[in-house]
């Protein structure tokens, strides 16, 4: 069962910022999306996500139609890590966290999401930062607090069996070479286990380390997909890329 | 066993102080008003102790046949006093609740109903019910009879919330400085409005208006106070309801709806019910500024942001605020009585700069 976008368009100010794009991310495997900056990965990772409709096409999670999941059963089934947070009032970390778990409200105890609150800050090295004003953390101990909040939200496996999926936006942005490496290691993790995981990454080496499932994007459409070996060739990513100097990946 | 299934025995929970000093503060400030209401009975030009209260509540619901209380002390403790301190606690709740609300709403702790002019909309509906409720709102005025009152003011409210809203929001996100500028805007319209109107009033229109700027707790009785405490009842029970999804709204919207949260209908009521208790409040006592303020910064500052503890705290010390307010309003220049707002805005204007100062030492605003 997989994350599909169906000859997808999006339309802004008249323009196609993401034009009949078509693909498939496979659970169980850490797909990236890569491509020059206004290519269309965020909006196709957006789409995929259900946080926005695309005028043609449509994106299918699960074998179901995005249309038809009510936000509660998708909520409790996929996480989405953004690139900006727009919190503004002085929450502990953990509190932040523990909001991964509003969706299971009513369905688990508390003691349970205490225990997974814990399991996800621990899982992003967050323990001595988890009763700190989250407004006075770094922009990299932020950015590990709101990918805890979404492995909380995602942490169990939901009732009817259905595969979790984790939809990152540039995860590694604000993130040190230590945790960047940290992060990628536990995404291979959690998409052993099952998880569906897709990331947009700028970060060429770490995709190439790290993702099963290589998608390449450029101005608005799909331009390439397939394992990170052939994707990020250097005759590729020289094209995708546009760039003019010659590159090669280590 | 894999790395998502860990076991969950660990079993400290993290926030531990938070959350008792967040139940500390809702019984501090229940204490709070439970001395505010016995003193507002209490207090006064008429004398009455706490054993006399006390014998008329239990007069009341029937443990005793109170022959001993004199015909006056029960009619001023039941008809003046008592329902003066319901409708304190009840505007004092609403008030503090709505901008606890307000606030979550357009996720900025700046966004109080009486800066951004939603009490002075509110009174502008009023007070033209009340000038023109003979001529042109007759039909209006006849048909809904108490309730004409409160809301029309409600109405007024959830105008100026919406007007506000869609000139300070872009994109699901509020930009403070025109939030605060399009209230300056909307307080200006609501008063030139107000002000055209007093012109149109006659003699006694113009007592009842007297009040409405500067609000007052004074005239209440049960049957002024009824309608407009049902409605601010269900704004503050219904606001208490919104409390987890309004957390999840501090993220942004965007995070929420991944969350499973109904952005749009949460939006929606927290702003139908917060017009409802500030249009209701402002109804039957005027503008009062800076209790919406005030109120939940300190809350804040004690608990935490989370919603669980600022919307009960705010209701909670808001009444108690009120009431003491009251208290120093029917006080200070006995026997005449100061205006509720020129007390809490004695209060609630120092407080407002030093929030400035504080943001701007800070990070300045936005």
């Amino acid at each position: 069962m997989t994350a599909r976008l169906q000859n997808t368009t999006v339309i802004r100010g008249g323009q196609a910022i993401l034009n009949g794009a078509t693909l498939d991310c496979a659970p169980g495997q850490l797909t990236a999306f890569c491509g020059p900056n206004g290519a269309g990965k965020t909006t196709a990772l957006s789409v995929l996500t259900g946080a926005l409709i695309p005028d043609r096409g449509e994106a299918m999670l699960g074998g179901h139609p995005m249309r038809d999941l009510s936000p509660l059963v998708l909520a409790r089934q996929r996480a989405v890590v953004s690139q900006v947070s727009r919190l503004g009032f002085p929450f502990q970390v953990h509190e932040v966290v523990a909001m991964g778990r509003a969706p299971h409200h009513g369905t688990s105890g508390q003691k349970h999401d205490h225990g997974i609150v814990r399991c996800a800050i621990q899982a992003m090295d967050l323990l001595p930062l988890a009763e700190r004003n989250y407004l006075t953390l770094s922009g990299g101990e932020r950015q590990r607090t709101n990918i805890a909040r979404a492995l909380a939200q995602i942490w169990d496996s939901p009732p009817s069996g259905a595969t979790r999926w984790l939809f990152l936006d540039e995860p590694t942005a604000a993130l040190d070479l230590k945790y960047q490496i940290s992060l990628m290691r536990k995404l291979q993790v959690f998409a052993k286990e099952g998880w569906g995981i897709v990331a947009v990454l700028h970060d060429l080496q770490l995709v190439k380390d790290y993702a099963d499932h290589v998608v390449l994007f450029k101005g608005g459409g799909i331009v390439g997909s397939g394992s990170a070996s052939d994707m990020l060739a250097d005759a590729s990513i020289h094209a995708t890329f546009d760039l003019d100097a010659p590159y090669s990946l280590a | 066993m894999t790395a998502s299934d860990t076991p969950l025995g660990q079993t400290e929970v993290f926030g531990v102080r938070r959350a008792k000093r967040g139940r500390l503060v809702l019984i501090g400030s229940s204490g709070f008003a439970v001395v505010g209401i016995i003193l507002a009975v209490v207090v006064g030009p008429f004398a009455i102790s706490f054993e006399d209260l006390l014998a008329v509540i239990l007069r009341r619901i029937g443990l005793i046949d109170g022959t001993e209380l004199s015909q006056v002390k029960i009619g001023v403790i039941e008809n003046i006093r008592l329902p003066r301190a319901v409708l304190a606690v009840l505007v004092g709740a609403s008030l503090g609740i709505a901008g606890a609300a307000m606030q979550g709403f357009f996720r900025n702790p700046l966004a109080d109903p009486g800066l951004i002019g939603v009490s002075a909309g509110g009174a502008l509906a009023a007070v033209a019910v009340i000038v023109l409720g003979g001529a042109a709102l007759a039909g209006f005025t006849q048909a809904l009879g108490a309730f004409a009152l409160p809301l029309a003011a409600f109405l007024g409210a959830l105008l100026t919330v919406g007007l506000i809203y869609q000139v300070s929001s872009l994109e699901g996100r509020v930009i403070v400085a025109t939030m605060l500028l399009a209230g300056v805007a909307a307080n200006a319209l609501a008063f030139s409005g107000i002000g055209y109107l007093t012109f149109l009033a006659d003699d006694a229109q113009l007592r009842d208006l007297t009040f409405w700027t500067l609000g007052s707790l004074g005239g209440a009785t049960w049957s002024r106070v009824l309608p407009a405490a049902t409605m601010m009842i269900v704004a503050i029970v219904g606001l208490l309801t919104l409390a987890r999804p309004m957390n999840s709204l501090l993220l942004g919207e965007s995070d929420a709806s991944t969350l499973g949260v109904d952005v749009e209908r949460v939006k929606r009521r927290a702003a139908i019910l917060t017009a409802l208790g500030v249009g209701a409040a402002t109804a039957v006592c005027g503008i009062i500024n800076f209790v919406g303020l005030v109120v939940p910064h300190l809350v804040r500052l004690m608990t935490g942001p989370d919603h669980r503890y600022v919307l009960p705290g705010s209701a909670l010390l808001g009444a108690a605020l009120v009431l003491f307010s009251d208290l120093v309003a029917r006080m200070a220049v006995v026997p005449a009585e100061l205006p509720l707002g020129v007390v809490t805005a004695a209060i609630g204007a120092p407080f407002f700069f030093w929030l400035l100062l504080r943001d701007k030492r800070r990070e300045g605003l936005g």
